[in-house]
């Protein structure tokens, strides 16, 4: 909401604002807010634009969106999103909760219907590893589509988090009793999987 | 945890990484791969996943999920590992760091 105000101000003032806005204001007025947060210093001007096409469209469909950011008209040839259910970093969320949720639905369906040869005709009605099938197939389809717009290094850094998530979903929902030594071995790896998520963004898209 | 679950459980997360790159190789739709080669993309990509699911399910059958999940945090050291191997790209600090970090935070749980 911060953004629109600014933009509608610099509205006010100048009777061009396609022209008189400067570039510093204009990035302030693009940027997602909290996003500095998750990027490291050397943001690059892809990732703080794409992140401002999606904000502008989320937030309205006014007319002052396409003037902050030029590029959202060429993106999507103008459309407007309706539904906030539909905004890419909405999508990125759900698609986390998801994986963690599959994960203890799977290991509930584990736990509880599994029996031990694979090929037993009741390891077919397990419905708990249905769901928890369900649940990745979901994540996978919300990931690829905020793919779509939002930059593999931020979607990588958030994607981080899953490791807090699966183990408190682990310790709230199956009762696992967690160690500090396994809490300070989970938050490691979380920690690592942040500082190698730029890399691995990279090897993702070469790959 | 054993040596050969160990790898068991590389192998799963391994088997992931590789569905996952076929799946992007097969949705990227190259002008010049063919509707072939796209297919067989999609097939590997769905077999090297159904592999991994299957895996994960005997591994998860075993070992309590808080304990198992870490591991996962090893695809990102597969990936990173490969683009070292394979793409020749150079390791910055950042990365010898966080890999570091994902192997001594997985050693920590291996052993809780």
């Amino acid at each position: 909401m911060r953004d629109s105000t600014l933009v509608q101000k610099s509205e006010h003032q100048t009777p061009n604002p396609e022209l008189r806005i400067p570039n510093s204001e204009r990035r302030t007025a693009n940027r997602v807010p909290m996003l500095g947060w998750l990027l490291p210093v050397d943001s690059s001007a892809g990732v703080r634009s794409v992140g401002a096409v999606k904000w502008d469209q989320f937030t309205a469909g006014t007319a002052a969106s396409h003037r902050t950011a030029p590029a959202a008209s060429e993106d999507k040839a103008g459309r407007e999103r309706k539904s906030p259910f539909l905004h890419p970093y909405f999508q990125l969320f759900i698609s986390i909760i998801l994986t963690a949720a599959s994960q203890i639905l799977l290991k509930i369906g584990v736990d509880t219907q599994f029996v031990p040869p694979w090929y037993t005709v009741s390891n077919f009605f397990a419905y708990w590893i249905w769901l928890g099938i369900l649940a990745i197939i979901g994540s996978l389809f919300c990931w690829l589509y905020a793919l779509k717009s939002v930059p593999l290094i931020i979607a990588f850094n958030l994607a981080a988090t899953n490791h807090m998530m699966v183990a408190v979903g682990s310790w709230l929902f199956l009762g696992e009793a967690i160690s500090a030594r396994r809490w300070t071995g989970i938050f490691v790896v979380a920690l690592g999987v942040f500082f190698v998520a730029r890399p691995a963004a990279r090897a993702e898209e070469k790959l | 945890m054993t040596f050969f679950l160990f790898f068991l459980a590389l192998f799963s997360i391994a088997c992931s990484v590789t569905g996952q790159i076929f799946f992007k190789h097969a949705m990227a739709g190259h002008s010049e791969s063919s509707a072939s080669r796209r297919k067989l993309e999609l097939a590997g990509g769905v077999l090297a996943m159904t592999m991994s699911f299957f895996i994960w399910l005997v591994l998860l059958h075993r070992f309590e999920l808080s304990y198992l999940y870490p591991f996962e945090g090893l695809d990102k050291v597969l990936l990173a590992l490969a683009a070292w191997l394979i793409l020749k790209e150079k390791m910055s600090r950042d990365t010898w760091i966080g890999l570091i970090l994902i192997c001594l935070g997985t050693v920590f749980v291996a052993g809780s």
